[in-house]
């Protein structure tokens, strides 16, 4: 696994504050990852020191291999959606992404083209030509958006893609940043857990400044080592023990979890639960491996 | 990084610069500001050579004229003109070289001594400040070098100085065509080109001293408050410095004088190789101040 972003020990005060308390993660090449933790635990200071908007003022900040982001030599491999910046108002989207694209070193030409292309991405061809300022909140979302999008970059960092944005364009954004996988790393913030759960395959924990969980999001969320069953009716725990000998059952209402030995098959649990269902003579709603991201999370 | 790069994206950066000062109506909010006051100065001084103009006729009983520059010639022999001159340059004898001037171009020079340094400053003061404090600058930063971002944004208001002293003097001119009697086109034109100039000259480190402002802050309103008070500020210590007559405070005034844009504007009226050094000296200080306030920026939290 090559880390395609890679932060060890990173420290970042605020006067007497400390946003980031010795935060450390991985990000593997080509992963869609998401950046999970609450308000204040330091998502947005990790992006902004990751950018090169914030220095650090300790530990190790590792962008592509190639250390510390430097405007210089990795113009045009980082894309970054800043979260609350301004768009300039005055300049209309495609004024500002030909300006941006040209900084990243394309030509006037090239840089017209891949502008077109990201408005038309995220749904504002139409509207290419007017002024920011008159476009809607959700608009401007999608025009800055665009921006992180814009060339070729290997590492995109998007915080609060969606925030904003009506269910269609969440959903269209979604599935922009669906393929991206594979061809780029996407590290993704967002407090839409719902959203993350749906598109990542990676996912970092943060609070308060520091890293709690890491890696994938089956592995994260337990997907090999819980299975979460939804009832018809409740069921008494010892029936399904019974059929289920080494796995920790626990019943919750019409919630069924059942906990997975390491060793253990975990399709042959699955046809016991069924099995002792069936004996009872209780329905089958729907059936989750692992845990919900949100439950994971918010630690239900 | 070369060279080349560097100047291509402050390049980039101050057309962008450029196009914002336009749609934001700032540019023309101070082309309008300095055009208006240089036409009502412009027409203020006419009337005063008028003034000049009666009092030689009235001295060589000759007839009043009616429009100013009829009796050019005799005006530039009078007491009067050198002593006015000498009000503008500050020097008697640097004024009895400029009598064969366009005196319109003269006086162009000196109101924007007075002018264009607080213009300047207070325009340039809101190159960088609000797009730290909206965090507009990210978008930019990502993708350049601080150090291009500051040279493209200072460039952008130097342009934008420049435009509008050039607009002012195009509205002078005009003015100097229909008010004045006698005027040559050209001549004027080139001496107001000239004489115009030399005060964007020393305009220069006073734009500087609002981009160094404005990187100092995260608000246009307290870049704008910091230029002005350090603009006046420079004349007023600028006249402290003129009063020192002994050690120690000579020593400190001469350590002072140097790094006060005002003291170079002798130069600027004098011309040639004075020019030439005080040319230096605005460019050299407008630098020296963008490089001051980058010192900030250039490590600060964006």
């Amino acid at each position: 696994m090559t880390a395609a972003l890679r932060l060890e020990g990173v420290v970042k005060s605020y006067g007497a504050r400390r946003a980031l308390d010795g935060l450390s993660f991985e990000v593997p090449t080509g992963t869609l990852c998401g950046l999970i933790g609450p308000n204040g635990a330091g998502k947005t200071t990790t992006f902004s020191v990751i950018s090169g908007f914030l220095p650090a003022d300790a530990g190790v900040v590792d962008v592509l291999g190639a250390g510390p982001y430097d405007p210089w030599t990795m113009k045009g491999r980082v894309g970054v959606l800043p979260q609350d910046a301004a768009l300039p108002e005055r300049h209309t989207p495609r004024e500002l992404l030909v300006h941006l694209a040209r900084l990243q070193g394309l030509t006037a030409s090239q840089a017209a083209r891949d502008a077109d292309q990201r408005l038309a991405e995220v749904d504002l061809g139409d509207r290419a030509d007017a002024r920011i300022g008159s476009l809607s909140h959700g608009m401007r979302r999608r025009v800055a958006v665009a921006t992180a999008l814009l060339g070729d970059p290997a590492l995109v960092l998007l915080d609060e893609p969606t925030a904003g944005l009506d269910p269609v364009q969440a959903r269209r954004v979604r599935a922009l940043l669906a393929s991206l996988r594979g061809a780029r790393t996407v590290v993704v913030s967002s407090h839409n857990l719902l959203e993350l759960e749906a598109l990542c395959d990676w996912v970092v924990l943060v609070d308060a400044g520091r890293c709690t969980g890491q890696g994938t999001l089956a592995s994260v969320t337990g997907q090999g080592e819980v299975l979460v069953w939804t009832l018809s009716a409740p069921v008494a725990a010892s029936a399904i023990e019974d059929a289920l000998p080494g796995c920790r059952v626990a019943v919750e209402g019409v919630t069924l979890r059942v906990g997975v030995p390491v060793d253990a098959d975990v399709d042959a649990v699955t046809v016991g639960v069924m099995g002792a269902l069936a004996r009872e003579g209780v329905g089958l709603v729907a059936m989750r491996r692992g845990m919900s991201l949100e439950d994971r999370v918010v630690g239900a | 990084m070369s060279p080349w790069r560097v100047l291509r994206d402050a390049t980039l950066v101050a057309r962008f610069e450029l196009l914002r000062a336009v749609r934001t109506w700032r540019a023309l909010a101070l082309a309008l500001v300095y055009v208006i006051a240089n036409l009502g100065g412009a027409w203020l001084f006419t009337r005063a050579l008028l003034s000049v103009e009666r009092n030689v006729a009235r001295n060589l009983a000759v007839a009043p004229s009616s429009r100013p520059g009829v009796m050019i010639d005799e005006l530039r022999r009078s007491e009067e003109l050198v002593e006015m001159l000498g009000f503008f340059a500050g020097d008697p004898e640097t004024a009895a070289r400029l009598v064969d001037q366009p005196l319109l171009a003269l006086f162009q020079l000196w109101l924007g001594l007075l002018l264009l340094p607080f213009l300047g400053a207070t325009t340039a003061a809101e190159a960088v400040a609000d797009d730290v404090g909206s965090r507009a600058i990210r978008f930019e930063a990502l993708r350049t070098g601080r150090a291009e971002l500051a040279l493209g944004r200072f460039a952008g208001q130097v342009v934008l100085t420049t435009g509008a002293t050039a607009l002012a003097l195009a509205a002078t001119w005009i003015l100097g065509m229909v008010t004045m009697a006698g005027q040559d086109p050209a001549a004027l034109a080139a001496g107001l080109a000239s004489w115009g100039a030399r005060a964007a000259l020393i305009a220069f480190p006073f734009v500087g001293m609002g981009m160094m402002c404005s990187q100092w802050t995260a608000s246009s309103t307290w870049a704008r408050v910091l230029a002005l008070g350090l603009t006046a500020g420079s004349w007023v210590v600028y006249g402290i410095v003129g009063l020192a007559q002994n050690a120690p405070w000579t020593v400190l005034a001469d350590v002072v004088t140097p790094l006060l844009p005002q003291t170079w504007i002798a130069g600027v009226w004098a011309g040639g190789s004075d020019l030439a050094v005080s040319a230096g000296a605005c460019l050299g200080l407008g630098l020296g101040a963008v490089g001051l306030g980058f010192l900030r920026f250039g490590t600060r939290d964006l």
